[in-house]
């Protein structure tokens, strides 16, 4: 048995055949099996057909990532954009299609290369997990982008049935074939002959992957690295249109933020197939997964069923793969070392004026909770409980990815579950509210595990793939009323708080969700000053290092994803008792994506930063609403969030908290000046151009501190 | 018996010696092996879940039978 594994590991051949018996003897036993006379061909043809798309989003997300070693979120909206501008001339203004597809394909070429120049070329010097989140927040303005083209060309959205030239009609039981199947079949293998030549044939395409397994040793021998990257962006803005182009007379034009990160999911699960490595692999699982799929819709009637295939495909291929990181693949998780915020210097925390003022405003801060709502009205109250819940999602990412150095885009993914959990306890057994929490932390942390576990086992922000995909899967069939009538629930009863306090009660509420915030808050703070908390630490920074000091790297991962994952889980348990239920729709994926920005732009680097950029944007939502709907809205709202995190990322890596530390560092400089106190922290943080008269050397500090 | 350097070594130690004494087991004074204030909360919420439970108040819904007469 192990001498058949160890050949199925070494030789590629015999895996490959293996993989064959396995797959035709799977599929065999499957009731209604893709086998001709069970199955129609055309299904199996629909598959290819569209299996072949997939293949393309694979191709653009793995010559980005062979480029920057980067998994690129911004890879859908690159193709959109231009996408909405070709269609819009077509459709809405009528213009010849040819024409529109040269011109759609050459805006996106040239976005490509403009977004390389603009935006990641700035963070050439930061680490890959800040280049990463850039990709999400570019996502959100090339979505807003979009938004405001549709609205300029008239274009309205539609589902499918637009009529190109491409006039060739046949018929493949059960499903016909029309021309625009034809080109998307052909587009793909002409593609990926075309990257494999530039890749393997040409002086620039070896130069591409010489930079991207070395780039400082590349520039060393002349390879001009900055403008071959400019290149494969400006390669993957143009495929990606593309993409989208042949796939838009299929699935419609719905301009849409969600283009942004999930609508490449299946891109995404072809590439994991691939190790975002090899492009004839990526063909080959993107027809393998669009068979698959095709034959899931022929046999399965549930709704949204190959969502979770889509996850259950990528959890598979990351379980199976080993880790074989190379020397590009390290160091990718560090968050920015400016981006680190520090609490109060020893020296000064224990001085009466620090100690008063600190005592203040927390006081303050608690008065301010307990007295506003008092002066709100109810349906304002409820806005604040729901920004309370959102508070602890946003704790959550500080945990996972302030410290854990990873990256969870399907956080609201996990609230689900927890909301599912505590809404059918309260709802089908009215069991005691506080265990129903208990059980949606509990499940919160177990999620984790089975979504975590594949992706941190390996080197690589693998966990935002897994997590995006859960996302989806959970929104799209698990809350899907369709496929689980009586699990979701819909509209529960708000229970009385210790016999006594009526939830029902908008202002009850509140003080429960702000209560459980603050008591989590204490919770996460004690985690971080424990030993737990350093090993996290550790491990993000150098986890070689911290491997070498005995520190189960992986595990400390997990426990990081998994303590998240708890946080999130009681997040979902307040989120069904503040909305009274919930449902399909409750939970979108987007969400994830823009808590995630919230907390960045606040600054993940501390629990007081996340919360401040999650109510800051909650507040702002709120005001928006009054003045801007529909479209303006949310051209408004991703404009925002998109352009906010790129600003936030570039400027201030450790958020707007970080202002806010500077401000409270300049009045400690000036509190330890006039007291004559050495403060060797704050003297090295400070920049020398800050004040002409500042001490130039230790010696100096030290002279001032005694004179 | 030569050590490394050739020089003779000083002859093993016996009785106690501070190896010794770190091996010892620690006489520890703690609740539970440290996870006494575990324990506590725990037996905290199982008597509040007990005694002031947080439940939804019982409703009595009336519905008509299907093909009962009136």
């Amino acid at each position: 048995m192990d001498d058949l594994l160890g050949r199925l590991r070494e030789d590629r051949k015999v895996a490959a055949i293996a993989g064959l018996v396995v797959a035709y003897s799977a599929l065999y036993w499957v009731p209604g099996s893709p086998l001709p006379e069970v199955m129609p061909w055309g299904v199996v043809a629909q598959g290819v057909i569209f299996g072949t798309s997939y293949a393309l989003m694979a191709m653009g997300l793995i010559l980005v990532y062979r480029t920057t070693r980067i998994v690129n979120f911004a890879y859908g909206a690159m193709g959109s954009m231009p996408g909405a501008i070709a269609v819009g001339l077509f459709q809405a203004q009528g213009w010849n299609y040819p024409l529109s597809i040269i011109i759609g394909v050459g805006v996106g070429v040239a976005s490509g290369a403009l977004i390389d120049v603009v935006v990641i070329r700035r963070f050439a010097n930061s680490s890959r997990l800040v280049l990463t989140v850039a990709t999400i927040g570019l996502a959100q303005v090339l979505g807003a982008m979009a938004l405001i083209i549709g609205l300029v060309l008239g274009l309205d959205a539609f589902y499918g049935n637009i009529h190109t030239p491409l006039s060739f009609k046949g018929f493949i039981r059960p499903y016909p074939v029309r021309g625009d199947h034809l080109l998307m079949l052909g587009v793909a293998p002409v593609i990926m002959a075309g990257l494999g030549w530039f890749l393997l044939r040409t002086s620039s395409g070896r130069a591409v992957r010489a930079a991207a397994e070395n780039r400082d040793r590349a520039l060393l021998l002349g390879v001009p690295v900055q403008r071959l990257q400019t290149l494969v962006w400006a390669l993957a803005g143009g495929l990606s249109t593309v993409t989208f182009l042949t796939k838009v007379p299929f699935s419609g034009y719905v301009p849409d933020a969600l283009v942004g990160a999930t609508a490449i999911l299946p891109g995404l699960a072809v590439a994991v197939i691939a190790r975002f490595e090899s492009l004839p692999a990526a063909l080959g699982g993107g027809i393998f997964l669009g068979i698959a799929e095709w034959t899931i819709r022929w046999n399965v009637t549930a709704e949204s069923i190959f969502d979770v295939t889509f996850l259950v495909v990528i959890l598979v291929a990351l379980l199976v793969r080993r880790d074989h990181s190379t020397r590009a693949e390290t160091g990718e998780s560090s968050w920015d070392a400016a981006g680190v915020l520090k609490g109060i210097p020893r020296e000064l925390a224990h001085l009466r004026e620090v100690r008063m003022v600190r005592r203040g405003l927390g006081v303050l801060g608690v008065l301010a909770v307990i007295v506003i709502p008092l002066w709100s009205e109810p349906s304002t109250v409820t806005t604040m409980s729901f920004a309370a819940v959102w508070v602890l999602v946003g704790m959550s990412l500080v945990v996972l990815t302030g410290w854990g150095g990873n990256i969870s885009l399907g956080q609201f993914g996990i609230v689900g579950v927890g909301a599912m959990a505590a809404g059918n306890l309260v709802m089908r057994w009215n069991v005691d509210f506080f265990v129903a929490l208990a059980f949606a932390v509990l499940l919160g942390g177990v999620v984790a595990v089975l979504v975590g576990l594949p992706a941190l086992r390996i080197r690589g922000l693998y966990l935002a793939v897994t997590t995006i995909a859960f996302a989806v899967a959970l929104d799209s069939y698990f809350l899907n009323p369709v496929n689980f009538s009586g699990y979701v629930p819909g509209s529960i009863v708000r229970p009385v708080l210790w016999k006594r306090f009526d939830m029902e009660s908008q202002w009850v509420t509140f003080y429960f969700c702000a209560t459980t915030v603050g008591v989590a808050a204490l919770v996460v703070r004690a985690v971080r000053r424990s030993r737990a908390g350093r090993a996290v630490i550790g491990v993000r920074d150098n986890d070689r290092a911290a491997a070498s000091m005995a520190i189960p790297t992986t595990f400390v991962k997990l426990q990081t994803f998994v303590l998240s994952g708890c946080l999130a889980g009681l997040a979902g348990g307040l989120y069904v008792l503040v909305l009274g239920g919930s449902g399909q729709g409750t939970f979108q994926p987007i969400m994830s994506i823009e808590v995630f920005s919230f907390a960045v732009i606040g600054g993940l680097g501390s629990i007081a930063g996340a919360t401040a950029g999650v109510v800051l944007f909650r507040g702002l939502d709120f005001v928006l609403a009054e003045y801007a709907t529909g479209d303006a809205a949310a051209i408004l709202r991703l404009s925002l969030t998109g352009s906010g995190l790129l600003f936030i990322l570039y400027f201030l890596p450790g958020g707007l908290w970080q202002f806010v530390q500077a401000q409270r560092d300049r009045l400690l400089r000036g509190l330890a000046k006039r007291r004559g106190i050495l403060v060797p922290s704050l003297v090295a943080d400070k920049r020398a151009d800050d004040d002409e008269h500042a001490p130039q050397d230790e010696s100096g500090v030290i002279a001032g501190a005694l004179s | 018996m030569n050590d490394t350097n050739g020089q003779h070594a000083d002859p093993a130690p016996t009785g106690i010696t501070s190896m010794q004494s770190l091996r010892e087991p620690v006489e520890r004074s703690l609740l539970f092996r440290g996870f006494g204030p575990l324990v506590v909360a725990l037996a905290l919420f199982a008597l509040m879940v007990a005694l002031v439970p947080t439940v939804a108040p019982e409703q009595i819904v009336e519905r008509p039978v299907a093909g009962a007469r009136p």
